[in-house]
This record gives structure tokens, sequence and C-alpha cells, in this order.
């Protein structure tokens, strides 16, 4: 590793000397189980479907990790998925909404808690009046299960999982000379990335390339196009990107902690600095608010130091 | 720390109360020692009627146990008790949490008014096994009890949560006006059993039990591996070979309980 300090050069890739802005959040973890990975990994896309940001969708979802039959409660294979809501009731809400559409739906599947605290949200609490009277209960090692009849046989879900503080909203930028190299890039720090613990990227495939600003000259909006960074209107707004870059996307990382964004970030970009495509790439730079918003500020230097 | 082991000092000729192990809140083994328990119709210190070693008051081993001494592990919270040797009445009762063993058999009323925790008994247990505590109105209240042998009569009355896995025979007018809880029993099963239950899972290989039971189609129930999974993971041990058939039964027949029975085939 070579860094030098005018440049902020890391591996040959130049990293911009800003940092990413990102706000506390509240999250859970839920398991689904099913009979094989194909339905499993059905229900979970269903259940994280429109769930890329807090600001229309009321919470960010997004697959954690595959799970093998042996690290599951039921022994079956299955995935973890991770929400993160900016409020109790939303988390709730969506929470619930999406188990009863989503999962209850889904053939052979099952949902368990992924995670422990004392602050406990519902997960099957309600959903068990779907049962009409036939639900059954089951306390087992101190958790409660419910098993509503359903047609291809049972849904089991456990009553509540847990909530745990959390943050949103880390990134990274990635500034490139065209599309195609911009999306390899996307692809290979998302690749990196994917099977970390404790964190997603909620966005299409993990990328986004609608980076907001906060305001708008139109007073309905409180966002808009992150102009700075959009190359069409280099020369016509203040930009953040040089004359060469002709794409930028961004990867969004929620994480339950702070070491678990920066560990994500850090993975993410040294897959870049590693792969070919960096001679393509123009800059690693990330997105904030000029830190007026976030409560967390993860420095992009620090973090690849 | 080892744990505090005790090692009956003679043999007993009066029953001896066994609570003093988790009622009195000791918080070290000097105070432990000098405990007052009344056996007889004098007062003794633990120390008289035990020779006793080790430091670890929440892990406690008695050896050479008989059958004399009851309420053993009575309201037991937060501790681990292995006994050796024969217990006496009421071994666990009314238990709040913890591990609580037995290498031997007991009397009646083990594990009454079990409120949560384990209790394992790898001998046999007498009658009442889980049975209702004198002035409440239920058995098992929640927890596991796993008994490696024999039950005897009038068990599990009035159980309202919780796990009973029963390895060997079950004795007669067992499981009466049981409100909820899963009992696995491995073994025969005695007459009238589960007269009166509202609720309950029962998990049996004795084919006649279902016969008073309406039958369900063949349907996957996801829970039943997972319930297993989960049992054998608190119990230490498979209760039932890896392959079998599975049969559900539920409701009784002219009867509006919502208890279940999984038949387990070869």
């Amino acid at each position: 590793m070579q860094i030098w300090e005018k440049e902020l050069i890391y591996r040959g890739l130049k990293i911009d000397d800003t940092f990413a802005e990102a706000f506390n959040m509240k999250a859970s973890r839920i398991i689904v189980t099913a009979d094989n990975k194909k339905w499993a990994k059905n229900a979970c896309v269903s259940f994280t479907g429109f769930a890329t940001s807090v600001i229309a969708c009321g919470i960010e979802a997004g697959i954690e990790k595959e799970l093998n039959s042996n690290a599951t409660p039921d022994g079956r294979p299955g995935y973890s998925i991770l929400l993160f809501s900016m409020s109790r009731s939303q988390l709730e809400k969506q929470l619930e909404t999406r188990v009863g559409q989503c999962l209850l739906t889904c053939p052979t599947t099952a949902v368990f808690s992924g995670m422990e605290s004392d602050d406990k949200i519902p997960l099957g609490k309600n959903l068990r009046y779907f049962g009409d009277g036939h639900q059954i209960s089951k306390k087992i090692d101190g958790k409660r299960f419910w098993r509503i009849p359903v047609m291809d046989g049972e849904f089991l879900c456990e009553e509540t999982t847990s909530r745990v503080p959390a943050i949103g909203g880390g990134n990274i930028l990635i500034l490139a000379k065209n599309r195609e190299s911009c999306l390899l890039a996307s692809e290979t720090a998302i690749e990196s990335m994917k099977n970390l613990e404790n964190i997603i990227t909620p966005f299409p495939g993990g990328v986004v390339r609608s980076g907001s600003k906060v305001g708008s000259k139109y007073k309905s909006l409180i966002a808009s196009t992150n102009d700075a960074f959009c190359p069409t209107l280099y020369g016509v707004t203040k930009t953040k990107i040089t004359k060469n870059t002709g794409c930028v996307l961004e990867i969004v990382i929620n994480g339950l902690t702070t070491k678990d964004i920066v560990n994500a970030t850090k993975i993410g970009i040294d897959s870049i600095a590693r792969s070919k495509i960096k001679k393509d790439i123009v800059a690693i730079s990330a997105g904030n608010y000029g830190g007026k918003l976030g409560q967390h500020r993860f420095y992009l230097k620090k973090i690849i130091k | 720390m080892k744990p505090l082991t005790l090692r009956l000092k003679k043999q007993l000729r009066f029953r001896l109360d066994g609570s003093f192990l988790t009622e009195n809140n000791f918080k070290s083994v000097s105070e432990f020692k000098k405990l007052k328990i009344l056996y007889g119709n004098k007062l003794y210190n633990v120390a008289q009627l035990f020779s006793i070693s080790g430091q670890n008051i929440k892990h406690i081993i008695v050896k050479a146990s008989n059958h004399k001494i009851d309420n053993i592990g009575y309201k037991m919270k937060d501790m681990t008790i292995v006994i050796h040797g024969n217990v006496g009445n009421s071994f666990g009762k009314e238990m709040l949490s913890g591990n609580l063993s037995v290498h031997g058999n007991t009397l009646d009323y083990a594990g009454s008014g079990l409120v949560n925790g384990t209790i394992q008994i790898f001998g046999n247990t007498g009658r009442y096994l889980g049975g209702k505590p004198v002035g409440k109105n239920e058995g098992i209240v929640d927890g596991v009890i796993y008994i490696h042998g024999n039950v005897g009569d009038h068990s599990i009355q009035r159980m309202r949560r919780g796990i009973v896995v029963i390895n060997g025979n079950l004795g007669n007018y067992c499981c009466k006006d049981m409100i909820s809880g899963s009992i696995v029993i491995k073994g025969k099963i005695g007459d009238h059993f589960c007269e009166g239950i509202k609720r309950g899972t029962i998990v049996t290989t004795q084919k006649k039990l279902a016969s008073n039971y309406l039958t369900t189609n063949n349907a996957n129930i996801n829970f039943f591996n997972f319930f297993l999974k989960r049992l054998y993971a608190m119990i230490g041990k498979k209760v039932f070979p890896e392959n079998f058939n599975l049969q559900r039964f539920y409701c009784k027949k002219g009867n509006e309980d919502l208890s279940e029975i999984f038949l387990i085939g070869k």
C-alpha cells in the first residue's frame, strides 16, 4: 500500500479527500428459509423489492448473505435479510406488511428472528390471525413461534424479532472514463462485499446512479439530482468531476455499526484498486451534504489507511 | 472455580428438606457451611451433615444422595445442580431457571409447577411428574423435563407450556386436563391418557393413541423438523432415529379440543 499525501493515491487509484455522510437508523434482521434455495431466494427477492431508499419506500432492505442448512434454525437453506428504517413505527409496519405479503405467500417458507436485543418488534405476532383460530403457538427455549395453516402445509414464524441502532448512508462514488468501466468497477466492488456480515447495499444490484443533493430550484422538492457529479452538466453547474469523467455510480452501504461500514468501504475500494479496470477509473469519491445533516462522517483518507 | 461438592456424611434416618441448596441466598461457601437446617427435631449446620469441597456456589454437585432428601432445586434460579444417587419428592419444584439433573431415580412430584429451566432425570420418576403444586391450578408452566427412564401414574396434569420428553414408558391417567405444551414419548403409554385435553402436541410411536383423532392429510409440516432440531439441541441427545414416517392427527373425535398427535412410524 502506498499513499501520497498530496494526490491521495491508493494502489494507483486516485481517492478524493472527502467523506461520506451517514445517518442514525434502526435495523432488524430476519432469517428466511425454504425447502430449497430457489424458493428461499424467490421469497427474499420479493421481500426486498421496492426497498431501496427510506425516502419513498419506507425501509431500506437487502439480502445480507446466503445461509446453508446447518446455519438456519430449521435446518433448511435460507437467507438473512437486514432492514433499515428511520423510525420504529415504520420498521414495524414495513416488516409486518412485507412478511405478510411476500413471505407468508411464498411456498414452503418459514421466517425467524436473526438477532437478539431487548428491544422487540412484532414479526408473526399479528400475522397469526390469518390462521382464523387454527393457528398454533409453541414456546421453545424461551421464544414463541406461530404455526399458521396454509395451503401447502404450515407457515412457521417467530413471534418477534429484535431492533438495534444502526447506520445508513455510507457510500462511495466511482468516477470513471466511461459507463462500461464504471459498471464493471461497481460490480467488482459489490461482488467483494457480497458475503460481508452486518451490511447491505440496498439499491438495484447494489448500485445507484441517481445520487441526490439537498434542495431544488422547485420549492416542493427536498432533493434533486447531484449536478456536481453529472457528466452531462460538466461546465454548466459547479462541478466536482474532471473533464475526462464520463460516468459516476454510487454504492450506498447500510451497516449495523461504524466498523462494518468502514470495513465494507475499504474492501470495496480495495477490490477496484486490485482489478484491471482501475486504469479507466478517474477517482473514488464520496457523497455528503457538507456534514450538516448526518451524524456520521466516513473519511476516505482514514478508511484506506 | 471448582463446583461446590457435597457428600452425605451418614445414612439418613429421617427425611431432609433439600431446599436449603437453593432457597437461601448464601453468598459464600463459609456462609453456606454455617447454614442451619432441620434434620429430625434438631438444627444442624450444613457442614455437620455433608462434607463440603469446591467454591462455585452457582454450580453444586451432591454425591451419594438418597431418596430421603426432598425439595432439591426448589425455586432454583440461574444455578446448575447435579445429583448423583436417588432423590426424594418434589425434585425441582417450582424451579425458575437453570439446569437440574439427577443420575438416579426420583420419588413423586418431580418438576411440579416448573416455571422454566431444564430438568434431566437419568433414571425413573414416580407419580405426579410435573404436577400441580399445592394452591396452584397449573402444572408445568414452561421449561423442559427429560426423563431417560419411566414415569409413574397421574403425571403431567394441567400442563400450560413447556416440553416433556420421556424415553421410557408413561403410566396411567397422565396428561389429564392438559392446557397446552408438548410431550414426546418414546415408549408405551398407559390408559386414560390425555383426558380433558384442550390443546397441546403429543409426539408418540403408539398408534393406538391416534385412533380417537381425526387424520390430517399428508402435508409437509415445517414445524416438526424445526421442533426436533431445537429439542435435540436443548437436551443434548437424539430421541428418534434419523429417518421416520410422520403422520399428523388433529382434534379428538367428538371433542372440540385443538390438540394434535405426531405419530412416528418406521
